[in-house]
């Protein structure tokens, strides 16, 4: 064991691969000299085979030693089954000891915050590295066989036997397996393949805080990165590791996070942990449906939703702000019902937008801030109420982060007259013979777009512009020429509410019959 | 199913350690006795030859 171990850690190999042939080159190695050995004694390999009567036969303390080591393997290997290792030492730095070791297919020392991962005796962590790439399968597949072993049920109340096994790891400290979790799903979302662990260990005050939970909660979701100690001071310091700047993430306890605010310039906090970042790990967001936050993230193309009473919920998580992209097809139930059909998507951000159903296939930009972001789409009837039901096909997803303000805008009600006021939901109005205004909020300054499907009163020549005063607040006015079908419109925005006023630059007389109606506004951001 | 097979070099190099103290302990080449026998490969359950004690 020792020999094979240390001579493929020489070798920087310490991985499944070697150790197998390893293994298989000494088993024939013993093999072939038990054979040669027995061949020469005129004996047959049979009889190596043991004979349990001799055991009948045996000493008394024979049998008594043989009798408590089966109880003693029985109800070790019915407590491993069930449960993993809550043993603070071993999580502390006997198992992480082994997960740095694979790491780098070296038991070599490592930069470590706790030297105890250093100065203990490897024989046990060998043997332990060997069955993790040898036999942790096989030990998997045992767990999962006992844990849904449904014809005889271990135990028909729920309680911790049943909890999920990486969350039995928190047995000692329950309330921080959410976080811990958490913390694990950002950082796989995240794509981080450098990742800095700081743990705190301090023997005398006993603050020390388990981190092989962490590697499997990493391993659980996908993670196939490094993990390093990180924000230590000890002569382990000496040995080669990654520099901070190496590193896409650090996780931290979220004590510590103003010192690490000073090095890495994002950071989220997960109630007793933080993860801080740099401007590498940039593709961090997750996106669930409502009320399914603790489930993987939805692929980024996803077969079908469904919009259940014509709404769907959805949860976006990013480390930073950015805009998130929706795009699929929109099947409704009726299908009659897809003419004037609108789908109403409301960050609770602040974005608010309606998009036209009149083409099955849809995509829209929301921006987001950092943390969470409740979206919700909601198919909409020309008349204004929800549609029953619809269907998300070919469902497709993708985030990108923004550096500086958000390019966005949208309009969260518009103002008709004297007093009169609605809320953009339907984005249509009509402009007579008071001036309207639109209420466009910014997210920084830039200039907008407005597609507007422009209608005139019957009669009216369809192919006479007809001229409308555009003025805003902050000085800006132009005249636009307008004529029915769509229309573009483009207007600068400053960041912030700006109050885009329509009016006749002539002014209407008190009976003019002249109005435009305006319907399916879009509304972009360039 | 490769779970299966990738513990396989570990089973029989326990089967090989297995053979070969069985094989010295019948040539007296190690102590046969159960003490050691709990060390090197449970000679004492067999009748391979050698000494009991």
């Amino acid at each position: 064991m020792v020999a094979i171990v240390e001579s493929a850690s020489w070798a920087r190999s310490l991985n499944a691969t070697v150790l197998w042939v390893s293994w298989l080159a000494l088993s024939a190695l013993l093999l072939a000299l038990a054979g040669h050995a027995a061949a020469r004694r005129g004996a047959r390999p049979a009889s190596w085979l043991p004979s349990f009567g001799s055991l009948l036969s045996a000493p008394w303390e024979v049998k008594l030693v043989a009798g408590l080591c089966c109880g003693i393997a029985l109800v070790l290997g019915l407590i491993a089954a069930l449960m993993p290792c809550t043993n603070y030492d071993s999580l502390t730095y006997h198992l992480p000891r082994v997960m740095h070791w694979l790491q780098n297919q070296s038991v070599a020392h490592y930069p470590t915050s706790d030297t105890r991962q250093l100065e203990s005796g490897p024989w046990a962590g060998f043997v332990l590295a060997n069955l993790c790439l040898l036999a942790g399968g096989l030990l998997g597949l045992a767990v999962v066989c006992i844990g849904w072993n449904r014809s005889r049920p271990l135990q028909t109340s729920s309680d911790f036997i049943f909890q999920p096994r990486e969350q039995q790891y928190f047995l000692h400290v329950p309330k921080l397996y959410v976080p811990a979790a958490q913390v694990a799903g950002d950082i796989v979302a995240a794509g981080c393949q450098a990742v800095g662990l700081q743990a705190r260990h301090d023997f005398f005050a006993g603050l020390d805080e388990l981190e092989y939970p962490f590697w499997v909660l990493l391993r659980n979701r996908g993670f196939r990165g490094r993990l390093h100690h990180v924000g230590f001071t000890n002569e382990s310091l000496a040995l080669p590791g990654p520099r901070l700047a190496d590193l896409d993430a650090v996780i931290a306890p979220s004590a510590a996070a103003a010192d690490w605010s000073r090095r890495m310039p994002f950071h989220s906090v997960y109630e007793s942990f933080a993860i801080h970042w740099s401007d590498r790990s940039s593709r961090w967001a997750t996106l669930n449906l409502l009320g399914r936050e603790q489930q993987p993230s939805l692929a980024g193309h996803t077969a079908q939703l469904r919009l259940a009473e014509g709404k769907l919920g959805l949860v976006l998580h990013s480390g930073r702000p950015g805009i998130v992209r929706l795009a699929g097809l929109v099947s409704l139930e009726p299908a009659a019902a897809r003419a004037g059909a609108k789908l109403l998507v409301k960050s609770f951000a602040g974005h608010i937008q309606t998009y036209p159903l009149n083409r099955s296939e849809f995509a829209v930009e929301i921006p987001a801030p950092e943390g969470p972001t409740v979206l919700l789409l909601q198919l909409v009837s020309p008349q204004g109420g929800l549609l029953a039901a619809g269907r998300l096909q070919h469902f497709r997803w993708a985030w990108r982060p923004v550096a500086g303000p958000l390019p966005w805008a949208y309009l969260p009600r518009l103002r008709a007259g004297k007093g009169g006021e609605a809320a953009a939901s339907s984005l249509a109005f009509r402009l007579g013979r008071e001036p309207l205004t639109l209420e466009v909020v910014a997210g920084a300054a830039g200039q907008i777009e407005l597609l507007a499907q422009v209608l005139f009163e019957a009669g009216a020549p369809p192919d006479q512009a007809r001229r409308v005063l555009l003025s805003s607040p902050s000085g800006h006015q132009q005249t636009l020429q307008v004529l029915p079908g769509q229309n573009l419109i483009r207007a600068p925005v400053v960041q912030g509410t700006n109050a885009l006023a329509f009016t006749w630059p002539d002014g209407p007389g008190i009976n003019s019959p002249q109005f435009l109606s305006v319907t399916d506004l879009e509304l972009h951001f360039r | 199913m490769l779970a299966f097979f990738t513990p396989l070099p570990l089973l029989l190099a326990w089967v090989g350690c297995w053979a070969l103290a069985r094989e010295l302990a019948a040539r007296n080449r190690i102590p046969a006795g159960w003490r050691w026998s709990w060390l090197l490969a449970q000679r004492r359950l067999g009748r391979a030859g050698g000494r009991d004690r």
